[in-house]
């Protein structure tokens, strides 16, 4: 008997293996984790948000978005205060407020 | 009680006629979810799932059809949803591991015994049941149906929707198929 001749039987044999199977029988107590699951699936949408909330990837992702909002907003104030600084200091020239006391005033000569 | 008593008792909300039910055809539904999806915690998993439905959508059953049928039906559709999201697992896996955390569990190259098949031919058998996962679905379905429920070509046709002619061409093609499946299998593994 040669190889195609072998090869033709087990295709043959593999084809016809599922001839006269018998039926899978179900795991028993089937209505009670039908009941279970049916009680498990009304759970609350609250349960359901805390369970995906406390997945690490979510709280990972959630963490790191809180960190680079904070960034751009020191990022954002810093910014502003310098510009906040520089007016400040035009304003201090224009009207010699930088003046701190009196005594210096006084001493001025005309 | 007959087909008809017992609809009426489950639309009735009677807990014994649902045991009934269960009783009785629990079995087929879990064959046939088993040789679609080829894994047994699954197959019970879309077991309670077929019969949670039933249990919600008795009330509009109209009876037109058996229910056997029926049950065919809603498992048909339930293991097809599996296998839809067994692709999308596969496609999208590391997505899924990203966000949830865990690892992709989908295994292609695992074997399949399927527990009523004959001890000489577990082998053999496996070999078909691999094959099987690569034919399209209505194929898969169809081959199935014939082989594991030992469903006739006309009570496949009524299951399925389509007509006799093409349930034939169907399984003809799925044999077809398998022979070839198997044929390049034992070719490059064993000649």
């Amino acid at each position: 008997m040669n190889k195609k001749e072998n090869i033709n039987n087990w295709v043959d044999e593999a084809l016809n293996s599922l001839d006269n199977v018998k039926r899978a029988t179900g795991k028993p107590y089937l209505l009670t984790r039908m009941n279970a699951k049916m009680h498990n699936s009304n759970s609350s949408v609250w349960d359901n948000a805390l369970q995906f909330i406390s997945k690490p990837m979510v709280a990972l992702a959630c963490m790191l978005t809180i960190i680079a909002f904070n960034v751009l907003v020191i990022s954002r104030n810093y910014n502003t205060s310098n510009t906040i600084n520089e007016e400040q200091a035009v304003t201090v020239d224009e009207y010699n407020a930088n003046i701190t006391s009196l005594n210096y005033t006084e001493n001025i000569e005309p | 009680m007959n087909q008809l008593d017992l609809i009426i008792a489950l639309q009735q909300g009677d807990n014994e006629a649902f045991k009934k039910l269960i009783d009785e055809w629990q079995d087929m539904v879990y064959n046939t979810a088993l040789g679609i999806i080829q894994n047994e915690d699954d197959a019970d998993e879309i077991t309670q799932e077929v019969f949670i439905q039933v249990f919600q959508s008795i009330r509009s059953f109209k009876g037109d059809a058996k229910i056997s049928t029926w049950l065919y039906r809603i498992t048909i559709s339930k293991a097809l949803d599996y296998l839809k999201k067994q692709q999308r697992k596969k496609r999208f896996g590391f997505v899924d591991y990203f966000w949830s955390g865990n690892k992709n569990d989908v295994d292609e190259g695992k074997e399949f015994h399927h527990p009523g098949v004959v001890m000489e031919n577990k082998e053999m058998a496996s070999q078909l049941f691999k094959a099987m996962k690569q034919l399209p679905n209505n194929q898969r379905i169809a081959f199935t149906l014939h082989k594991l429920e030992a469903q006739k070509y006309g009570d496949i046709a009524v299951i399925m929707n389509i007509s006799l002619q093409a349930t034939e061409s169907l399984i003809a093609r799925a044999k077809t198929n398998l022979k070839k499946i198997v044929q390049e299998y034992y070719t490059k593994n064993i000649a």
